[in-house]
């Protein structure tokens, strides 16, 4: 009886190890071919029989990538996209989110429901409207049109998001505070902030997130290559008449490197802000 | 040390008012406790002295200066929480600070004023912990040392005590006492508790709904209560009633007369209820609290007119005395007796009312109608 059920159990966890076997090949079979590819010669990538294994790496695609291309441009360009638009995200969400949270004036239900409105839509649904509305003010084929809009996706819902976190602070902390003779803009920046500091590092990295990889709007509103974030100009690698698999590759994992390491740093507190935003 | 006074306070959320016409003054170096149970106003009646509620109608004065515009940071008050509301992301010793870090201390001072604080309140050792690390009693302790670092004009506490445990709250109350005594600040204080009210209080403020039901001091409220409500407010085991019954005067006598008991009242009622020049048959309620109550046997030698019989149908046994209830009619009723009693549950006893100590409430109004001598 005892040896049945234990064969039971083992044939149980077996099942599961090769289910996640099969599943993580999928998932991490793409990355760590692109990876690989990215430490290949262009040759060997497109000889027909490209080895499996980590043999004959070379930095050359990488050297290629920096040197011959544009990349490093894109790469300025998508940080400093994204270095203003989580800046500008942040400020805007934590002075709204604090005003929202604290304070009654007339239309406050309505603007915290109008929040998530800008979320009902989908984005190529307003891709026009923007495009006539940033040419008016002559901002077509500037990074800072794509701050705007940016800012404009990432904003309320840090916001929203800042304001959950905010109700975990109890009002009483904040009219202590008052009764020691704090002000509302020292109150937000020396007692808030440093006890929401998750919940703005949660906000910060969503926007880094949005901004650094997006493509639509980027395509649509930048013209020239120099002015170009990354999505759009490894786009540009790719052509129909001629596909460069080393530098798409190379450009693919410097792209992501970044993010990778951040989230790497700040995705620990990043899901645990999710998951304990969702039981208080 | 300062003296506060309420003129014709009234608070509305919109919905109705919640404090109503409150009248009051608040000596300097009093101890001024307002208590009643939830949704009374007490609390909202605090946070409008801190300035932490706008005032709907009404007058807020310190030292005699009209103060309900001023911010609750310019008043010169420091307010304990319920909560605690303590900064949790800073240490013990920047949450005793931070007032003084607003109002731009010097350091050396500040550190000073620290260490002598929590040398009053005994947490020196603590300084450098999170308020997360702290105990309830600890948090207190640095909520209660956050106010008084800055020596404020008054402190208000909101209930400061009621998250605490029964014995940690017992000894915290002696410690919020001696505080006071030293420092001589202007206190007030609210609870819903009414054994902590009369254990601290200088000036007991009674509220209910929103108004003043009787201000004085605790023995003054307990000994002549104002009307039923307060009388069954304070004092535990709450006052027994004694209903529906009504005053009749016979053969040139008042009487206490009810479905239960007859009883002649004493001789300093007899001439209030004629001075008051009450018609006969007014409907009453008599009010008596348990230690006014005594129990014999059924043999003893008592005048038979003015004792009720009974049988015992519960004991409680708190230590220092015991409690038995009875029934009067449908009416349980308390009464205290010496723990070293020999009466038991199920003994016939009959039960004598100390006359002098009875309460006489009009059954419409709950008005006192006339007050017992001490």
């Amino acid at each position: 009886m005892d040896q049945k059920s234990n064969f039971k159990r083992l044939f149980g966890i077996l099942v599961i190890v090769i289910l996640i076997m099969v599943l993580s090949v999928i998932v991490l079979g793409p990355i760590y071919w692109i990876l690989l590819s990215s430490f290949k010669h262009a040759r060997e990538l497109v000889s027909g029989h490209p080895g499996l294994g980590p043999t004959n790496l070379t930095l050359e695609n990488f050297i290629y990538l920096f040197q011959r291309t544009l990349f490093a441009t894109y790469l300025k360009n998508s940080t400093f996209v994204t270095l203003m638009t989580t800046l500008i995200s942040v400020l805007l969400a934590l002075h709204g989110a604090y005003s929202l949270r604290r304070f009654n004036f007339r239309g406050k239900t309505l603007i915290e429901r109008l929040l998530l409105l800008t979320y009902m839509f989908p984005p190529i649904v307003l891709i026009i409207p923007l495009f006539k509305v940033l040419h008016t003010f002559s901002l077509i084929n500037n990074p800072w049109s794509l701050i705007i809009v940016y800012v404009a996706f990432c904003a309320p819902f840090s916001a929203w998001l800042l304001e959950s976190f905010f109700h975990s602070i109890p009002l009483e902390v904040e009219e202590a505070a008052l009764m020691d003779g704090a002000g509302r803009l020292r109150i937000l920046y020396e007692i808030f902030l440093p006890l929401t500091s998750p919940g703005l590092l949660s906000v910060a990295l969503f926007s880094i997130i949005f901004s650094w990889s997006e493509y639509m709007f980027a395509v649509t509103f930048l013209m020239n290559e120099d002015k170009m974030t990354l999505p759009v100009g490894l786009s540009h690698f790719l052509s129909i008449y001629d596909i460069n698999w080393g530098s798409v590759s190379a450009g693919a994992i410097a792209t992501a490197l970044p993010i990778a390491i951040l989230f790497g740093f700040l995705g620990r507190i990043f899901i645990k802000n999710v998951t304990q935003g969702t039981i208080k | 040390m300062a003296k506060l006074k309420l003129c014709d306070l009234y608070k509305d959320f919109g919905e109705g008012y919640v404090v109503k016409n409150v009248n009051l003054e608040v000596n300097e170096s009093e101890f001024c406790v307002l208590v009643g149970a939830s949704g009374s106003g007490k609390s909202t009646i605090l946070r409008m002295i801190a300035g932490l509620e706008k005032v709907t109608n009404g007058e807020v004065y310190l030292d005699g200066k009209l103060i309900n515009n001023v911010p609750p940071g310019d008043r010169d008050m420091a307010m304990v929480f319920q909560n605690y509301a303590l900064y949790a992301h800073m240490s013990v010793a920047n949450n005793l600070g931070y007032s003084l870090k607003i109002r731009k201390v010097p350091k050396q001072d500040r550190i000073n004023a620290i260490q002598a604080v929590a040398e009053k309140l005994q947490i020196e050792q603590l300084l450098n912990r999170r308020p997360k690390n702290l105990s309830g009693g600890e948090r207190q302790r640095v909520a209660l040392g956050r106010a008084i670092i800055r020596h404020p004009k008054v402190f208000l506490m909101d209930e400061p005590l009621s998250n605490l445990d029964a014995l940690l709250r017992v000894q915290m109350r002696t410690e919020i006492l001696r505080l006071q005594r030293e420092l001589k600040t202007t206190t007030v204080y609210v609870t819903h508790d009414q054994v902590e009210a009369m254990s601290m209080a200088d000036k007991l403020v009674l509220l209910r709904l929103g108004e003043i039901e009787q201000i004085g001091k605790p023995n003054e409220i307990y000994n002549h209560p104002a009307n039923r409500y307060v009388a069954s407010f304070v004092g535990t085991p709450v006052m027994n009633f004694i209903e529906p019954g009504e005053l009749r005067y016979e053969d040139g006598e008042w009487q206490f007369v009810n479905i239960d008991l007859s009883l002649i009242l004493p001789e300093h009622l007899q001439k209030g209820l004629t001075a008051r020049n009450l018609n006969s048959d007014t409907k009453a309620v008599l009010g008596v609290r348990a230690e006014d109550i005594s129990v014999g046997t059924p043999n003893q030698d008592w005048n038979k007119s003015q004792t009720i019989p009974g049988q015992i149908k519960l004991m409680q046994n708190l230590g220092s005395h015991t409690i038995a209830f009875t029934d009067i009619g449908h009416q349980l009723i308390a009464m205290s007796l010496d723990p070293s009693t020999e009466a038991k549950e199920s003994d016939q006893v009959q039960i004598l009312l100390d006359l002098r100590r009875i309460h006489l409430f009009d059954a419409q109004s709950g008005l006192a109608i006339n007050q017992r001598v001490n």
